[in-house]
């Protein structure tokens, strides 16, 4: 063993951090080499000296301070409340961004008018159409691009799709008029009006309910807190009352008192 | 009459051995069982627990930091930020304290790079508390000869300087092993290094100590 790695060994040698066979190694080192053992005995000396600094006692306030701060935090993050209160308002707020998100596709569905789409700059014609060209194909509706899909062409009679506000661009018809569905834009706007205040409602509600069930539960902590804490004073005070302490306030091994 | 005397007894019996199992349960608790229980709500196991650990931490501090008011800031700061944080101790996982001193050690890290300073061995601290002691140990008070008290610290006094001119991981590496007794392994954990890392820290803070205390002691002739 070369002395630098026992001198690093001596150092971990004093702390017992040494296996059993770096133990003896280095032993037989130390027995053989003059320097090394010499500073293994300045090391030991070295922790006497290490250990004149002794600890020194904290202030007194310093508890009573820690207990105040901790009072502290304990009411600007509320550690009971937080799980439950965390759940409400997240289902509260997942309720209310739901009730946006619909309203937002209603307003989107009524309001938006489809894209114009760039004159027919080519005209493909579905496979299924090949042979005999349907009317609709032969003139394609200004604005649409007829037999982009492969969607069979509308025949007579056939249902008229009832969702709308989308773009239809595979179906060969034209998409019905804003003005079919909604009469005016007034109404359109009332109805957007309507739907926005009725998720306003919904949403202070939940938020509203969400508060009243926390502070209820609060308050029926605290009652309850409070009427354990006089029962408890009550036999406290019945118990003081039936056995009054002996003058001295000491009780022997064996339960009397003592002189 | 007697119905309610039995209910009495009863409840007094039932209050005071509830009492004193309380009382015990808190002697013999260790530190985990402690976190675990202010992990569940109960915040008087953190006073528990402060109670406990304020003066090896506010030592810890002191020795890093050379201050007393500071360290006791930072006592309190380590604990604030164990109520914050508490909730990631995993007592299966590790020692209470080694979470601690982890906690503590990046405090104190933070703490000498905001100011930007080693710590120093302040004369105003060290007179006052000597001083303070000195009027404890007049020969009135105690039977230890003045001289050779005031021998002892100023070899400790010595110490104190050559321990604060160690870089600051050496500083930390050695604080907890001589002073906290904390494994080297623990104090791996502490520094975030490999346990050779910490052998050799070890030693190398060892060896300057032993220089730094022959080099004062030769200026001082004290040592």
């Amino acid at each position: 063993m070369r002395c630098k790695k026992a001198r690093i060994l001596v150092s971990a040698s004093l702390d017992g951090e040494l296996s059993r066979r770096e133990q003896s190694a280095l032993q037989r080192h130390l027995s053989a080499c003059a320097g090394c053992a010499e500073e293994s005995a300045r090391f030991s000396a070295l922790r006497d000296t290490i250990s004149l600094w002794t600890d020194e006692e904290p202030s007194e306030r310093l508890a009573e301070s820690f207990a105040h701060k901790l009072h502290q935090l304990q009411q600007k993050e509320p550690a009971a409340k937080p799980v439950v209160a965390r759940w409400l308002l997240g289902t509260a707020a997942a309720g209310a961004a739901t009730a946006l998100v619909m309203v937002g596709f209603l307003l989107h569905s009524l309001l938006v008018q489809p894209v114009p789409l760039p004159a027919p700059a080519e005209v493909v014609k579905p496979p299924a159409a090949a042979g005999k060209p349907t009317g609709a194909e032969k003139s394609p509706a200004p604005g649409t691009i007829s037999g982009i899909t492969a969607a069979p062409a509308v025949r007579k009679g056939d249902r008229e799709p009832t969702r709308v506000g989308r773009p239809q661009p595979a179906r060969g018809r034209r998409p019905r008029p804003l003005a079919s569905r909604v009469r005016s834009a007034d109404e359109a706007r009332r109805m957007a009006a309507t739907e926005i205040a009725a998720a306003g409602i919904a949403q202070g509600a939940v938020a509203a309910h969400v508060m009243d069930s926390l502070s209820g539960a609060e308050l029926a902590m605290n009652e309850t807190v409070e009427r354990v804490r006089g029962t408890l004073q009550e036999t406290v005070d019945l118990v003081v009352s039936k056995f009054p302490a002996p003058a001295d306030n000491t009780l022997s091994p064996n339960g009397g008192s003592t002189p | 009459m007697d119905g309610s005397c039995r209910f009495v007894n009863f409840f007094s019996s039932l209050a005071y051995r509830y009492t004193m199992q309380t009382a015990a349960n808190r002697a013999g608790e260790t530190d985990e069982e402690l976190m675990a229980r202010f992990q569940a709500g109960d915040s008087s196991a953190m006073e528990e627990l402060f109670a406990r650990f304020q003066k090896p931490l506010f030592n810890f501090f002191y020795r890093m930091v050379g201050r007393r008011e500071t360290a006791e800031d930072l006592v309190q700061e380590t604990f604030l930020k164990l109520c914050r944080f508490g909730s990631s101790f995993r007592g299966s996982d590790a020692k209470f304290t080694t979470w601690l001193y982890s906690v503590a050690g990046n405090q104190c890290r933070d703490y000498l790079r905001h100011s930007a300073r080693r710590p120093e061995t302040l004369l105003r601290d060290l007179e006052q508390n000597y001083s303070d002691d000195v009027t404890d140990l007049t020969p009135a008070a105690g039977d230890s000869p003045v001289e050779d008290y005031l021998i002892r610290m100023e070899v400790r006094a010595v110490l104190e300087t050559a321990i604060n001119s160690l870089p600051e991981k050496e500083r930390l590496a050695v604080i907890l092993r001589e002073y906290h007794g904390l494994e080297y392994r623990e104090i791996a954990e502490v520094l975030g290094s490999p346990i050779g890392s910490v052998k050799v820290l070890i030693f190398r803070a060892r060896q300057r100590l032993r220089d730094k205390l022959k080099d004062l002691s030769a200026e001082g002739g004290a040592l």
